[in-house]
């Protein structure tokens, strides 16, 4: 790629944020510069243009107490946690980009049992969007977040959870229209703890998201559901990985997606189980239909094993719609769209309950117009 | 091919190994030259030989699986040399190999042979009688090396055609100085009645390093071929780079069985490929115990409409063990289908990885395919690691994966403690049962064989 970010970018970038913030996100510069960007074989990045960068994106948020990130300053609570970054992700060019060049994030804090966040981010007008955001679990309470980033030219974000003892998270991902979008995602699991992380995807061109969670204390439990839709040439490259690190955690990675037109899938998810961490339960399954002759879905389960005290499994498929299913509603009076329409929607349904029992009829709404707002 | 053999994708491979590059000194043109002088080859086969070298000197390691970095080359031209003498006594065999020859029952003059230390083993006895009656069908069951030189035109057809030399590093490597191994051709329609044996053909230097097996079956014909034995196989190189390349012609059907117990100081790296042509089928059976560290992922390109493969395969991976071993399934024709079921037990510290490649083409509509992996791990110092890559290229395929990892659970043990077993027989039991349907498909003689190996196993990995 000829242009990258440079220092006049960071300089743009850094414009509003705290000198403390700037002087962070500075020592990472030369770190970012000098790293490449990925060659991926199974999204083709030679297409990646990097948009102009705004000063400061407009994010609609909805949380009272959330803080800026930008504006953190020495010795909070907040700025020391944000400089904790792991620095895994999907490439670390992604992950060093969302730190060294985010104008805008937030830093967000449970409160109580009904913590609500909601960051809105990206249509038409916004061409780039790299955030940087932390949120914090404390000790046996709860949080919902929801981030909805919605066709930007391009988007670059780390989302970091620290989930303390006891605490619940429930996260809902919807990501749809991005042209070229990277998405890192960290979960850092206490004992006792849980996560339940939803991701929508439809991606504009290249979507290729990244989620870890870090089981490291005794019976934490996170899930990763991901449901996808894609159509035209774009592609969803996504990986979730399930690091166990400590006794009698559970995960569970699902996968479920539908391919239109030369659509393509890739679906990683990498299960971890570190020895020690016995009486474990974890899975993974995934299954993807694809509607076309050209569509393409590729799968890459993993389990890495050194724990014999465990129940670990994967499960995939791949294929086409069932034939059978498709006729009896055809027998019935549905035209044949419309029938791939309702065997679509039957796919999805699982989910779309889940969101709207977790986060309400609302977002159900919104992540069922994403996934079935393509007509076959 | 090229392509799909590098799994070098940003998160397909786990293990980040540092690999150095490394050529043998001393493997030159010379060497090479008086290889294929004391075979007495015709020119296209030195000419290929040298071309293999030229390729093995440009490649680097695999940037994947074990991690070959202790891998000494450097004794390998001493090895190859055909007129250096190469008799060492059975004293130099080390003790364990020798003690599991005496449990296995092997007899004194085989164990000689299969040690290195032997003369030729006197096969010949054997061999005649079912030589007369393959060659009243027509069937060509030739060590390599007379295959080469009675068959010239037969053989340049086919020969390293379907693995290419630019395939891998060991691939090229083997091009350059493959010895031994067997030529199978069977006319059309000739069903072999007999399973036919590579273990008759050993003897040549280098056979057990470098082996190359050529199979061609014609339209219609069937034929069943057995390579190695359960006995521990010692030799000084501890390199073995073979090679297995089958033909299946339209509506034959192949089956190849492979049972690998190389000494455990031995790096297996080996390569086969099977083709199957319209409304052909290829088998599979493999049972892997030996070696120190294994890469092999055999792979079946079902090119005609119809074709179908199978592969069923139980790696046991003990103490010092790191198997990394995998079917390879490509789909390149409409309606194919295959079936992989790969179990492993890891032991005693062992490492067993299933690195598995399904890949439907665009073209192969109307194909099914399904993948199972299993493991047992036997302790929680051992690993084992799936890691089957499934890749959908049409809507009109039926793709199935599962694997399972888990390990003997306490209540199986006492349930058949309670019935009068001791523990070490209730495991064996266990164990037993996960590999019966693949023992189920081996001859009585190497099902006989392999019980005794994995008591033998697991009687040292359980202690």
């Amino acid at each position: 790629m000829e242009h990258d970010f440079n220092v006049e970018t960071f300089e743009k970038t850094s414009r509003y944020s705290s000198p403390q913030w700037k002087a962070y996100k500075a020592s990472l510069l030369d770190e970012y510069t000098t790293t490449g960007f990925p060659a991926w074989r199974r999204s083709k990045l030679a297409r990646l243009e990097l948009p102009p960068l705004e000063e400061e994106p407009q994010l609609e948020i909805e949380h009272a107490g959330a803080v800026s990130i930008t504006k953190l300053e020495e010795s909070s609570e907040a700025l020391e946690l944000a400089k904790k970054t792991e620095f895994e992700g999907s490439d670390k060019k992604f992950v060093l980009q969302s730190v060294v060049f985010n104008s805008s994030g937030i830093f967000a804090v449970s409160e109580g049992n009904d913590g609500f966040v909601a960051i809105k981010v990206g249509k038409k007008t916004q061409k780039s969007v790299l955030l940087h955001n932390v949120f914090l679990v404390r000790k046996g309470s709860r949080l919902k977040v929801v981030n909805l980033l919605e066709s930007a030219s391009y988007v670059s974000v780390l989302n970091r959870y620290i989930v303390e003892e006891g605490g619940e998270l429930s996260v809902l991902n919807i990501r749809m229209g991005n042209t070229f979008s990277f998405t890192n995602e960290i979960y850092r699991v206490a004992s006792s703890a849980k996560v339940n992380s939803y991701s929508i995807d439809k991606p504009g061109d290249v979507h290729a998201p990244f989620a870890l969670s870090l089981l490291e204390g005794r019976g934490a439990s996170t899930r990763f559901n991901n449901t996808f839709t894609a159509s035209g040439s774009s592609i969803v490259d996504s990986m979730y990985v399930m690091r166990h690190r400590a006794a009698e955690t559970h995960g569970k990675i699902e996968g479920s997606g539908v391919l239109f037109d030369s659509a393509r899938s890739v679906f990683r998810g990498n299960i971890e189980i570190a020895k020690g961490s016995i009486n474990t339960e974890t899975g993974e399954s995934v299954n993807v239909v694809l509607l076309s002759p050209q569509a393409r879905a590729d799968s890459i389960p993993a389990l890495f094993v050194e724990e014999n005290e465990v129940t670990a499994s994967h499960a995939a498929s791949v294929g086409a719609l069932n034939e059978e299913g498709l006729y009896y509603l055809m027998t019935r009076g549905l035209d044949e769209n419309s029938a791939i329409r309702l065997v679509v929607r039957g796919i999805f349904e699982p989910t779309l309950q889940d969101i709207g029992s977790e986060f309400g009829s609302r977002w159900q709404e919104v992540a069922e117009s994403v996934l079935t707002g393509k007509s076959p | 091919m090229t392509d799909l053999e590098k799994n070098e994708d940003r998160f397909d491979i786990k293990v980040n190994v540092k690999y150095r590059k490394r050529t043998a000194p001393g493997l030159g043109p010379a060497i090479i030259r008086e290889i294929s002088e004391s075979k007495e080859e015709p020119e296209w086969m030195l000419e290929h030989r040298l071309k293999c070298l030229e390729i093995f000197q440009t490649w680097h390691d695999p940037r994947f699986g074990v991690d070959v970095s202790d891998l000494d080359l450097g004794n390998i031209v001493a090895y190859l040399r055909p007129d250096v003498d190469k008799a060492r006594s059975w004293e130099d065999v080390p003790e364990e190999i020798r003690e599991a020859f005496e449990k296995l029952g092997i007899p004194e003059a085989e164990r000689k042979v299969l040690a290195g230390v032997g003369a030729q083993y006197d096969s010949e006895a054997v061999y005649q009688s079912i030589k007369r009656e393959l060659e009243s069908l027509g069937v060509i069951f030739l060590d390599m090396e007379s295959a080469v030189r009675q068959y010239p035109e037969l053989v340049k057809e086919y020969f390293m055609q379907i693995v290419k030399p630019t395939l891998h590093k060991y691939a090229a490597l083997h091009g350059a100085v493959w010895s031994g191994g067997s030529f199978v051709y069977v006319p059309r329609g000739v069903k072999v009645p007999l399973p036919l044996q590579g273990y008759f053909m050993m003897g040549s230097p280098g056979s057990g390093q470098f082996e190359h097996t050529l199979i061609i079956a014609e339209e219609g014909s069937e034929v069943s071929y057995i390579e190695g034995c359960s006995a521990p196989r010692y030799n000084v190189l501890n390199l073995h780079a073979g090679m297995v390349e089958i033909l299946v012609k339209p509506g034959a059907k192949v089956k190849y069985v492979t049972i690998q117990n190389w000494s455990k100081n031995t790096y297996n790296l080996n390569t086969k490929v099977a083709v199957v042509e319209e409304d052909g089928t290829m088998e599979w059976v493999s049972g892997s115990f030996g070696s120190m560290k294994t890469m092999l992922y055999p792979a079946s390109i079902l090119k005609g409409a119809g074709a179908s493969a199978s592969f069923l395969s139980i790696t046991y991976a003990g103490k010092g063990q790191h198997l990394d071993t995998g079917a390879k399934m490509i789909h390149t024709a409409p309606n194919t289908s295959s079936v992989v079921d790969a179990r492993s037990i890891s032991a005693g510290g062992g490492w067993a990885f299933y690195r598995g490649l399904l890949h439907i083409a665009r073209e192969a509509r109307g194909s099914k395919a399904s993948v199972r992996c299993s493991s047992l791990m036997l302790d929680n110092e051992s690993r084992a690691d799936t890691l089957p890559i499934i890749e959908v290229l049409n809507d009109k395929a039926d793709v199935g994966h599962e694997a399972r990892i888990g390990r003997i659970s306490e209540e199986q043990i006492y349930y058949l403690m309670a019935r009068g077993l001791s523990e070490a027989q209730a495991r064996e039991l266990i164990v037993r049962g996960f590999f019966e349907p693949i023992a189920k498909e081996l001859p009585i003689e190497y099902a006989v064989e392999l019980n005794r190996l994995i008591a033998l196993e697991l009687e040292s990995s359980i202690g």
